[in-house]
């Protein structure tokens, strides 16, 4: 899977069941403070994930995980592995 | 709806106080007709604790003058009642411990039933109204874990002593932590077909709440648990435990299911609002049971 649709995966649902505006979605913005992610948002994303990508989430791989930039080359990591 | 009578003889419950205190309440509740114990707690016992305990008896006093619109005479008298009909319920708690048996009826047991066989997890929400903790040993799926989130601040011999009691009815605690990595764990729980019971009626952990319509004013209530339940299209059932006489108490078990159109935030907020609904009903029909002592209608 290209890196590009893996963006535009994460930013449709991003928008679309996480209801994010879709101003703050932009590569450097960070999950919490940027994008709004909190502990209930990061768990609709693990389901999420997992529906749209076909793996789960450890949260413990999460900890370098600061932008959305890094979370689609996480995804990109597992997907692509 | 079918009723269906159901009978024990043990039963177990939230835990006040400390391990000395129970025992006694426990010897006393076997000895001394449960009658005579209340009217001595009406006395000696809810007068003192309403002039000590002054938020909740002004939250309580604020519900009944602006949720019922009663004068300010008949809310003083109903927040008097709504103290005596609480420590009613944790006295029926020690006086069950002790071997009392109380006359238990089901409404709904059947959607319990039907859920519970099924391999699919489902959310049972509880409120702060009547003895909910009655439903732990009246509604037992047999194949399916309940998880039961607490709070994570409980001492250390309360939560021994909920697991002790609650370890043969297949009841697992999930206290919660300020990470907030227990939502990971009750989601895995849902994931694995188990139940997941929680308050639904009180604002705690996360900040995210709905304002809803209740007894005419916007009330705050929690997102977790409806979003937990949306966010993997479950059902959620409510069960309130309310006590209807001396010794007797009837379950009501109410089914909302997860709409399936939305996203997962309306398809949650919806939910909440049929819960809202239905624990509206509950609280007009018995209104002296409602022990959410803080304010909900606050800003």
């Amino acid at each position: 899977m290209e890196l590009k649709e893996i963006e535009d995966k994460v930013k449709g649902f991003l928008i679309d069941d996480l209801e994010v505006d879709e101003d703050c979605i932009y590569p450097e913005a960070r999950l919490k403070e940027d994008v709004g992610i909190d502990s209930l948002d990061f768990v609709d994303i693990v389901v999420i994930v997992e529906k749209n990508f076909g793996f789960k989430i450890k949260p413990e791989e999460m900890a370098g995980v600061i932008t959305l930039a890094d979370f689609y080359k996480y995804i990109d990591g597992k997907v692509n592995a | 709806m079918g009723e269906q009578e159901l009978n024990h003889d043990k039963w177990a419950g939230t835990t006040y106080g400390n391990g000395w205190m129970h025992k006694w309440l426990i010897r006393f509740a076997r000895v001394i007709d449960l009658r005579v114990f209340y009217a001595f707690i009406y006395i000696f016992v809810v007068p003192p604790t309403m002039v000590v305990n002054r938020a909740a008896r002004k939250a309580i006093y604020r519900f009944y003058r602006q949720g019922f619109g009663y004068s300010a005479f008949k809310a003083a008298w109903m927040t008097y009642k709504n103290h005596c009909a609480f420590s009613q319920v944790v006295l029926d708690k020690f006086a069950m411990y002790a071997g009392k048996r109380f006359r238990i009826s089901i409404s709904g047991y059947e959607k319990f039933r039907l859920l519970s066989e099924q391999s699919k997890g489902f959310v049972q929400l509880s409120s702060h109204t009547g003895n909910y903790e009655i439903a732990g040993y009246s509604l037992v799926a047999k194949n399916k874990r309940l998880n039961a989130l607490v709070f994570g601040g409980e001492k250390e011999s309360v939560m021994a002593n909920r697991n002790k009691l609650f370890e043969h009815n297949n009841i697992r605690m999930i206290p919660m932590k300020e990470d907030m990595s227990h939502l990971f764990v009750i989601d895995q729980a849902l994931a694995d077909g188990e139940i997941l019971s929680i308050a639904g009626d009180r604002v705690f952990g996360s900040q995210k709440e709905y304002s809803i319509d209740f007894l005419g004013r916007k009330g705050k209530f929690p997102q977790g648990p409806f979003l937990i339940a949306a966010i993997r299209s479950l059902p959620i059932l409510f069960v309130t435990v309310m006590k209807t006489g001396g010794l007797s108490y009837h379950i009501t078990v109410h089914r909302i299911d997860c709409p399936d159109s939305g996203n997962t935030r309306s398809r949650a907020e919806a939910m909440a609002r049929n819960y809202v609904a239905l624990l509206e009903g509950t609280v007009r029909q018995y209104p002296e049971q409602w022990y959410n002592f803080f304010d909900i209608w606050a800003d």
